[in-house]
């Protein structure tokens, strides 16, 4: 009689302990995230990319898939931006007109690329120019060395943090 | 007293019960390599999601090995094998162990276009591709796609830690060639106890006069490197080869005992350059315990011993 007592209250705070905890961590896996909302900047963006090398089919390159295959990658936001199906030849500029993602605020566009490895003995850039109606927005030259990846970022900002930022 | 007793026994019950999963249920998916290289590269690919062991100790010889039953067991409990190929482990016991085991095996060289060496005159595919960063980026190719099979789930994960190790890979080819640029081209005459440095005598241009692959001494042969004894005319061979080779060192392996050709050396008037990681990597805590670590500590050997 004993033994059964003690176990229907073990059983009890046992179970009662483990109802709330589940409980308790469901309830924090439903709180949503406050996820901020991003307004799409309006306007006529476009961007222009133009490396000082041209590439070539990069041996140290992981191929999985032909997603993968493209000699330069670019990102916007996070994005991966379809490139003009052209060759990426020195000095040469690759234009994307149209360009969709850029948003009111913080804005990022990412560029990675594999200058020739028979180069590996000079500096690499990639400049990166965001253009709005014809008018420069933004823009910045992203260097490698020693046979590195090109690879780095443009951030800049747009719309109303744009303005502050130049009040000072 | 017996209430006490009760409690704490059905205490223990409910802590049992109500434990997280046990360690079985959350164990990690094992890859067994044969060699100490292979495993490296599938510890950078995999990171902490999967468990590497490699069959091989560092400094052990893979054309020579035999099994043992341990090696068994670590097979049996694999999820996946991965093996150099071309040969390398003598008399395919890597292939084997899986085979027997029923384990998936991955040939890491596949799609490699392998040199050919001559033994006993006969033209075989030289196993030692690894000497190559760029062929390096294969293994790591392969590797991926295998792991990415095994657990799916994290792909992603995998493909950013072979990215960055691809990356590492680039960086560490175009530094060996920086260092490499140091010894002028009539000095670079690379002269190894075995001729496993083929690919990277290809890939750096050493060894002009021998169509840039690698030069052991003549007479000279993993067979006698191991204990298999040598003959007093071999012995003159090797001398021989050595003084025509015009070289300004010669370098010995970590894997081999480098006894017998150090004697020889100090006979011929040739300098010793250093011991080179070859057929395995160095062991835990050296410099050499990771192939990025090992290229770096033979080239700085090399370009020391003959610049």
């Amino acid at each position: 009689m004993r033994f059964l007592l003690s176990l229907s209250i073990w059983i009890i705070i046992v179970g009662g302990l483990f109802v709330y905890t589940s409980s308790r961590d469901a309830a924090v896996s439903k709180i949503a995230p406050a996820v901020p909302v991003e307004l799409a900047a309006e306007g006529d963006f476009s961007l222009e990319i133009t490396p000082t090398f041209s590439t070539e089919k990069d041996p140290f390159a992981l191929q999985i898939d032909d997603s993968n295959q493209q000699s330069i990658e670019v990102r916007l936001n996070g994005e991966r931006i379809k490139l003009p199906e052209e060759e990426v030849v020195r000095g040469k500029t690759l234009r994307v007109d149209d360009l969709s993602g850029i948003v009111e605020g913080h804005n990022e566009v990412y560029v990675k690329a594999s200058p020739p490895l028979a180069e590996s003995d000079l500096n690499h850039g990639i400049r990166l120019h965001i253009i709005k109606d014809g008018k420069s927005l933004a823009s910045d030259t992203i260097w490698s060395s020693q046979g590195s990846l090109v690879s780095g970022s443009l951030a800049f900002t747009y719309g109303d943090a744009e303005e502050a930022s130049h009040d000072h | 007293m017996r209430t006490w007793i009760t409690f704490i026994i059905i205490g223990l019950l409910s802590a049992f019960m109500f434990s997280p999963p046990s360690i079985s249920a959350t164990e990690k998916p094992v890859v067994v390599a044969s060699t100490t290289q292979i495993a490296d590269f599938a510890r950078q690919v995999a990171g902490d999601l999967m468990e590497v062991k490699s069959i091989l100790a560092p400094g052990a010889d893979p054309h020579t090995y035999q099994p043992t039953p341990d090696d068994v067991q670590i097979v049996l409990a694999a999820d996946l094998c991965l093996e150099n190929g071309l040969h390398l482990e003598g008399k395919s016991w890597m292939t084997t162990l899986a085979k027997d085991a029923g384990k998936p095996i991955i040939t890491t060289t596949d799609g490699i276009q392998p040199l050919s060496i001559d033994e006993g005159g006969e033209s075989i595919a030289d196993p030692h591709a690894w000497f190559s960063p760029r062929n390096v980026a294969v293994y790591v190719n392969n590797i991926v796609k295998g792991l990415i099979e095994l657990d799916p789930d994290n792909r992603w994960q995998y493909e950013a830690r072979a990215k960055l190790y691809l990356q590492q890979l680039r960086v560490l080819d175009s530094w060996v060639r920086e260092q490499i640029n140091l010894i002028p081209t009539q000095r670079r005459i690379l002269v190894t106890t075995h001729d496993a440095f083929n690919y990277f005598c290809r890939e750096y241009k050493f060894n002009a006069n021998n169509n840039f692959l690698s030069i052991a001494p003549v007479g000279w042969s993993t067979g006698a490197e191991v204990g298999g004894g040598i003959t007093p005319e071999r012995r003159s061979m090797v001398v021989e080869s050595i003084r025509n080779s015009g070289a300004l060192a010669i370098f010995v392996e970590t894997s081999i005992n480098p006894k017998q050709i150090r004697e020889i050396a100090k006979e011929t008037g040739v300098a010793i350059g250093g011991e080179l990681y070859s057929d395995s990597m160095g062991p835990e805590g050296s410099a050499g315990e990771t192939y990025i670590g090992m290229m770096r500590e033979n080239v700085l050997l090399i370009v020391n011993a003959l610049r």
